[in-house]
């Protein structure tokens, strides 16, 4: 975490406001990320940005540790989404069109074409799977910190990871040999 | 340790979440597996991919907007609940002060002077003031709506100015 984030995070803890929203700044895209990538739909991962960041001003004061802010706002944006998923009663999401318009002036197309692969067999994984997958693969978060955020064992997490991996495998390995057939 | 016992353990190898003699282990068997090889090369592969997929990912600019607007008004409701709530307890110990005041041997005191001068008088205007000592809550009720209106008018100043603060 970078010193400046660090600041903002201490007069956001005193009622700064203007350090909060400043805090928004720098992290809605990774609470973005977060979000998408367990709703898979890009309408409702605005909605959860947006509870997520006011229950995170709502509570502050519960935040212990300076450095955990970016393992505790993704803790609150996971939840809201798990809700969010519970409350709509599905495993499964529709892709979207927008998901396959990513692009990246600076990658070759092989790598666009595997890209979009797996966003796509990201759709196709439970909630479960999604979730562990997306807090290791996009947000860089440790076993442990998963673990704590979810409130599953570790070796559950390893486990779902590994599980989790092996399907998105066998998805893109499917869709290769569909391509070559 | 085989390909059945270390096949598990290939995900916790690529991010280094295992104990070193079990990386060892793995990393050894890697060397004359090619299987498990290549299943780490496509874990790796689908890693690196998830990752360049996501960072393309930006959330919407007017989000940021959206939510300090949200964040202002959850601090006006919050600033006006916290007012009425401080409203509500003064008016609390307004109305305890006005009935121990009653209750006092100062009331008692003013009672009594109350009643000897309706008996001088025999009526008029002091009369009038026996009437309403005699029923002292009609005296604390005004003041206590005179004090409510007075922290209600306040409180709303309040608000307004902190809203046209805001705006401009």
């Amino acid at each position: 975490m970078e010193q400046e984030d660090l600041q903002l995070i201490r007069e956001a803890r005193k009622g700064s406001r203007e350090a909060f929203t400043l805090l928004v700044r720098n992290y809605k895209d990774f609470v973005y990320r977060t979000a998408y990538g367990i709703v898979q739909n890009h309408m409702d991962a605005e909605d959860i940005v947006q509870e997520a960041f006011v229950k995170a001003f709502r509570s502050f004061r519960q935040l212990k540790d300076d450095y955990a802010f970016p393992s505790w706002i993704s803790t609150i944006t996971t939840r809201i989404s798990l809700d969010f998923l519970k409350k709509r009663k599905t495993n499964f999401v529709p892709f979207e069109s927008e998901a396959y318009s990513i692009r990246s002036p600076d990658t070759g197309t092989e790598n666009t074409a595997l890209r979009l692969s797996i966003t796509e067999a990201l759709t196709l994984l439970s909630v479960e799977h999604r979730t562990i997958i997306v807090l290791r693969e996009v947000q860089g978060f440790d076993y442990q910190e998963i673990a704590d955020m979810i409130g599953i064992p570790i070796g559950t997490v390893r486990s779902r990871l590994h599980a989790a991996r092996l399907y998105l495998r066998k998805l893109l390995s499917d869709s290769e040999e569909g391509d070559v057939q | 340790m085989n390909c059945t016992e270390i096949s598990p353990l290939l995900s916790a190898y690529i991010d280094k979440e295992l104990r070193h003699d079990q990386y060892e282990s793995i990393q050894s068997h890697l060397v004359t597996c090619n299987a498990c090889m290549e299943i780490v090369k496509d874990l790796e592969r689908i890693s690196i991919g998830m990752q360049q997929s996501f960072s393309q990912l930006h959330a919407p600019e007017w989000l940021e907007h959206v939510i300090e607007y949200q964040i202002e008004d959850l601090r006006e409701t919050e600033q006006a609940s916290h007012l009425r709530i401080a409203a509500e307890f003064v008016t609390f110990l307004m109305t305890l002060s006005v009935i121990g005041i009653l209750l006092s041997p100062v009331g008692k005191a003013v009672w009594s002077l109350a009643n000897i001068a309706s008996r001088l008088s025999h009526g008029g205007y002091v009369l009038l003031l026996h009437v309403m000592i005699g029923n002292g809550w009609i005296l604390g009720g005004i003041l206590v709506c005179t004090i409510v209106t007075i922290m209600s008018l306040f409180a709303i100043k309040k608000v307004m100015q902190h809203t046209i603060i805001h705006i401009h």
